[in-house]
């Protein structure tokens, strides 16, 4: 197996982008990141979207041989689109680093690409729970903030957590992406606007849940031997885990004994840290799936960050701001930076390969290694990523 | 297993091959490899796991809300199925608080808080 690395990243904002059509974001996405690598659009031997609801909410399929198609790539060329519902650019992720791990390609692009604020919250509300599964789920009125309003609940029942420490995961998010320009959210919150806001699913509020956005994020892998031609900083993919969990809430409960902890998170980081031959504790920084504040608590913990039940308490003592123990999220995150689920794991590759290049703008100190997670579904999916400097 | 009469109860899967008890759907038993199920049912007394309450659903269940959700705790069956509250309005749902099981409507579990 070679070593892959990152070379370019490139990204629209994510946000409120209406006036664009979702293949004009991820054309966009995919340009910027091949004038960031420098690579000849003739050498780029396939393309990974990741998209979710551009079926569903305009209609819209068959991107990735378009967009391939309006970036100018060769005709002989694999473009596939990858869904794993909030998972799905992370799929891509793992694929591209696969192909080209195995020696089968050189040069690939992934990225991801989603269009949701033109839709109303009910509408997108409803396209977002076409991961769940019909029969059990999504036709019993159940809903995503649902899950993790119950996650909130049973958290605060069985290991006395509060609804303040879930509303500092916010504070903080907010604080990260003031200097953030392709965040949806450039502005701070107190802890009292987080815990005023109106409830979605009990005990969860308004700034309790990240926002629908619009956006595209990509990144061009190369194989290590090949890197140094392109990039003065290339960035090495340490490790890949991916995982399948449970279809529902309640076999994930009755096979696991608890719904506090997504098994997709542990097994996928469990791949991730060993094939890295790495720790949690050497991690530097961290861009992980905070759809819900409950959610960055419970995932800080299933990633081996910090103890059962003591997640909540390393959010109250600062343990994992930008300049704490383990950073999470200092771009701001699902909650702030925004969520254009199809996007948002490319979008979490792009700030850490930033940050390990050292030029983000709420840099965390000497970051040399840095990890990514992503998940899709009630806990269906997972994909784990741990990236490092290789320069 | 606290029989109940097909109309009444709440429906589970045994498989016919190794005997283990599934919240529907299953396709395949993933301990015995067989695809050959029976439905029995439960009278489906349990108690609340979570809760949550839904204030922002999707279209269908727009006029329903705000409305409880909750996976519930079948004691004789020790599985966990996701169920809504014909009684929420007279009695506060709370983590542990004892229900029945009522009816199945479409695909949603009813239970009556006691
Ligand atoms: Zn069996």
């Amino acid at each position: 197996m070679r070593d892959v690395a990152v070379i370019g990243i490139g990204t629209t904002n994510f946000g409120l982008l209406g006036e664009m059509t979702v293949e004009e974001m991820g054309v966009r996405a995919f340009s910027d990141a091949i004038r960031d690598a420098g690579v000849e659009k003739k050498d780029i031997e396939a393309l990974f979207l990741g998209n979710f609801t551009a079926g569903m909410l305009q209609g819209q399929e068959t991107l990735a041989p378009m967009i391939a198609y309006s970036l100018g790539l060769r005709e002989n060329i694999a473009a596939v689109k990858v869904e794993g519902a909030c998972c799905s650019s992370s799929i891509g992720i793992r694929l591209g680093y696969q192909l080209i791990a195995s020696g089968v390609h050189d040069l690939v692009l992934v990225g991801g690409a989603e269009k949701m604020t033109t839709a109303s919250t009910a509408r997108a509300t409803r396209a977002l729970s076409a991961a769940m599964d019909p029969v059990s789920e999504s036709h019993t009125g159940y809903t995503y903030p649902g899950f993790f309003g119950l996650v909130a609940n049973r958290y605060m029942y069985e290991y006395g957590g509060t609804i303040e420490q879930m509303g500092m995961v916010s504070v903080k998010n907010h604080n990260n992406s003031v200097s953030n320009p392709r965040a949806r959210f450039r502005h701070r919150i107190t802890l009292e606007e987080v815990l005023e806001s109106r409830l979605v699913a009990d005990p969860l509020k308004l700034y309790d849940c990240c926002p629908m956005a619009d956006g595209a994020a990509a990144l061009v892998l190369c194989s290590l031997e090949r890197a140094r031609e392109y990039s003065k900083k290339p960035v090495v993919i340490a490790g890949s885990g991916m995982s399948r969990g449970f279809r529902t809430t309640h076999e994930t409960i009755n096979d696991k004994g608890t719904m506090l902890s997504l098994p997709c998170t542990v097994s996928a980081a469990k791949e991730a840290f060993g094939m890295a031959k790495l720790q949690p504790g050497d991690i530097d920084v961290v861009e992980l799936h905070d759809c819900f504040t409950i959610a960055e608590i419970v995932d800080s913990e299933d990633l081996g960050f910090f103890e059962r039940g003591k997640g909540g308490r390393a959010v109250q003592e600062g343990l994992t701001q930008v300049d704490g123990k383990t950073p999470i999220n200092p771009s701001g995150g699902l909650i702030s930076k925004g969520h254009p689920v199809g996007a948002t794991g490319c979008g979490q590759a792009y700030e850490i390969v930033k940050q390990l290049r050292g030029e983000h703008e709420n840099q965390v100190r000497n970051a040399e290694i840095g990890l990514t997670h992503n998940a899709g579904g009630t806990g269906a999916i997972c994909a784990v990523h741990i990236f490092k400097r290789g320069f | 297993m606290s029989v109940a009469a097909p109309e009444t109860g709440l429906k589970f899967l045994q498989c016919n091959g190794c005997g283990k008890l599934y919240v529907p759907p299953k396709y395949l038993c993933t301990q015995c490899d067989q695809d050959d199920f029976s439905e029995v049912f439960s009278k489906g007394a349990g108690e609340v796991y979570s809760f949550t309450i839904i204030r922002m659903p999707f279209e269908e269940f727009a006029e329903e809300a705000p409305y409880a959700f909750g996976e519930i705790k079948v004691n004789n069956e020790n599985l966990v199925v996701p169920g809504r509250f014909t009684n929420e309005q007279e009695k506060a749902v709370k983590i542990g608080s004892r229900v029945s099981f009522v009816k199945r409507d479409g695909c949603i579990n009813w239970f009556q808080l006691a």
